[in-house]
């Protein structure tokens, strides 16, 4: 099954990232074998590994299923998808706002015509021919 | 009316809002004026960096020169004159505490500061919500990779971040660049982080509400531009300016079509591409950096500073008077 996009991009806690990078790596896991692999390690109770499974279910970045009587849970998007929308809406954000923490290449398509960027070619093309510039 | 140390607090706000009008006004005739095209990227980042923290500077200094007086009471420098000449103005004065109404003085401040208070509380929201999902990105990236890509299809290179920013780069510009032009981004990128330039964004977002909105979006395009050709200067300087040239003309080959002007509320506020790619092709000459701006801004602080202080008394009463007292 495609991985659903996210249509908002949700915020992540540091154990939220955790637990989901777990799961993308061992593809499923139950609320017991996570803990095993992420919490024990961290210190960190069964019942907040579990909690955390739940609110990642419910921002829907998990489904699960059960199996006999616990449940067993997968990732529901993937790392390129959910980076992809996180970044896109970062993006989205820097072009609408001036004051966010980015630097951009080119924070607005700008309306340039085609002969405009024609001549620009041409000049880069002049330039490059030049002796010095031979190696570019 | 009472004489109390919140009527002296209220109408050194006031003193602190209108100090900051008046560098706002300064900021914007320098900003017209003081900083040109013409000028090395560097010293337009300086300027308008300058320009941008004048209103705080104008506002700290026009308080401090109103309190001028009181503190060489405090120090027996000069005479307690506060008795001798009434109570037809408030008085700046640890002695003698201004009497005071507070209700005009509450509306002459919310008049005169709720619209940048508004403002900068907008910023520090957004500066807020925009470092939560930068962390958030941090946190399910690639661990240890500064470079960040994404499958996005729009042709797109970008800095993430302020303490240790990531490079992002879309697979639509991976697509599109050969492997020399995308060096070229990932370096103009690098050379961003490497100035700090998300930082100091950060605290340019911050110090923007104090200017005039006009002041404000100039400033802003300003120093983008600056930036932007700055890091193409460190690129070229690598011998990757022609390489980076064409990559900005691929990317905007791909992307105007599909950007229509609506779609960017920045439009004609946006870093001026078509003269960066003439910057890179070309080699256009610089003006030599002129202290005028530097050497007015100190005088005129100065001189200001000295005048209130020195006419306390007029600058009093007019502070009275905004506060109808």
């Amino acid at each position: 099954m495609p991985p659903s996009e996210p249509k908002h991009a949700p915020r992540l806690g540091e154990l939220e990232a955790c637990l989901l990078k777990h799961l993308w790596t061992v593809e499923s896991g139950t609320a017991k074998s996570v803990h095993e692999a992420v919490g024990r390690p961290r210190g960190i109770s069964l019942n907040t590994v579990q909690s955390t499974l739940d609110r990642l279910h419910t921002k829907q970045l998990l489904r699960r299923e059960k199996v006999s009587r616990a449940f067993r849970y997968r990732a529901s998007v993937s790392c390129g998808s959910l980076l992809a929308a996180m970044v896109s809406e970062a993006a989205a954000r820097f072009s609408e706002d001036n004051s966010t923490a980015m630097a951009a290449l080119i924070d607005a398509a700008q309306q340039l015509d085609h002969a405009a960027l024609d001549e620009l070619e041409r000049m880069i093309a002049a330039r490059r021919a030049e002796p010095e510039n031979g190696h570019d | 009316m009472t004489d109390s140390l919140p009527g002296l607090a209220g109408l050194l706000a006031i003193t602190g809002v209108v100090g900051m009008l008046i560098g706002s006004l300064m900021a914007a005739a320098g900003a017209r004026f003081f900083i040109s095209r013409h000028q090395s990227p560097a010293l337009r980042c300086r300027r308008v960096q300058r320009l941008a923290v004048l209103p705080l500077v104008t506002s700290l200094l026009a308080i401090l020169a109103l309190l001028l007086p009181a503190l060489f009471k405090l120090a027996g420098l000069i005479d307690d004159h506060c008795l001798a000449h009434g109570l037809h103005h408030p008085h700046f004065c640890l002695r003698h505490m201004p009497a005071f109404d507070a209700g005009p003085v509450a509306v002459t401040l919310v008049i005169l500061g709720a619209w940048p208070l508004a403002g900068l509380l907008r910023a520090a929201f957004d500066q807020f919500r925009q470092a939560r999902l930068t962390t958030t990105i941090a946190r399910i990236a690639p661990e240890g990779r500064r470079l960040i890509r994404t499958d996005a299809d729009s042709p797109r290179a970008f800095l993430l971040g302020i303490r240790q920013p990531r490079v992002v780069l879309t697979d639509g510009l991976i697509r599109l660049l050969s492997p020399a032009e995308r060096r070229a981004v990932v370096h103009h990128e690098i050379a961003h982080a490497r100035s700090g330039d998300p930082a100091r964004r950060l605290l340019l977002g911050l110090l923007m509400p104090m200017h005039l909105p006009q002041a404000r979006r100039r400033l802003m395009h300003q120093w983008k531009q600056a930036i932007e050709e700055r890091a193409d200067d460190s690129v070229a300087a690598r011998g990757q300016g022609l390489d980076l040239a064409s990559a900005l003309i691929k990317i905007l080959r791909a992307g105007a079509p599909k950007a229509p002007m609506a779609a960017f509320s920045m439009g004609a506020d946006s870093a001026d591409i078509a003269l960066r790619i003439r910057r890179l092709a070309g080699r256009a000459p610089e003006q030599p950096a002129s202290p005028w701006l530097e050497r007015s801004l100190i005088a005129a602080l100065g001189l200001t500073s000295l005048a209130i202080a020195g006419k306390h008394h007029v600058a009093e009463t007019f502070i009275g008077w905004l506060a109808g007292q």
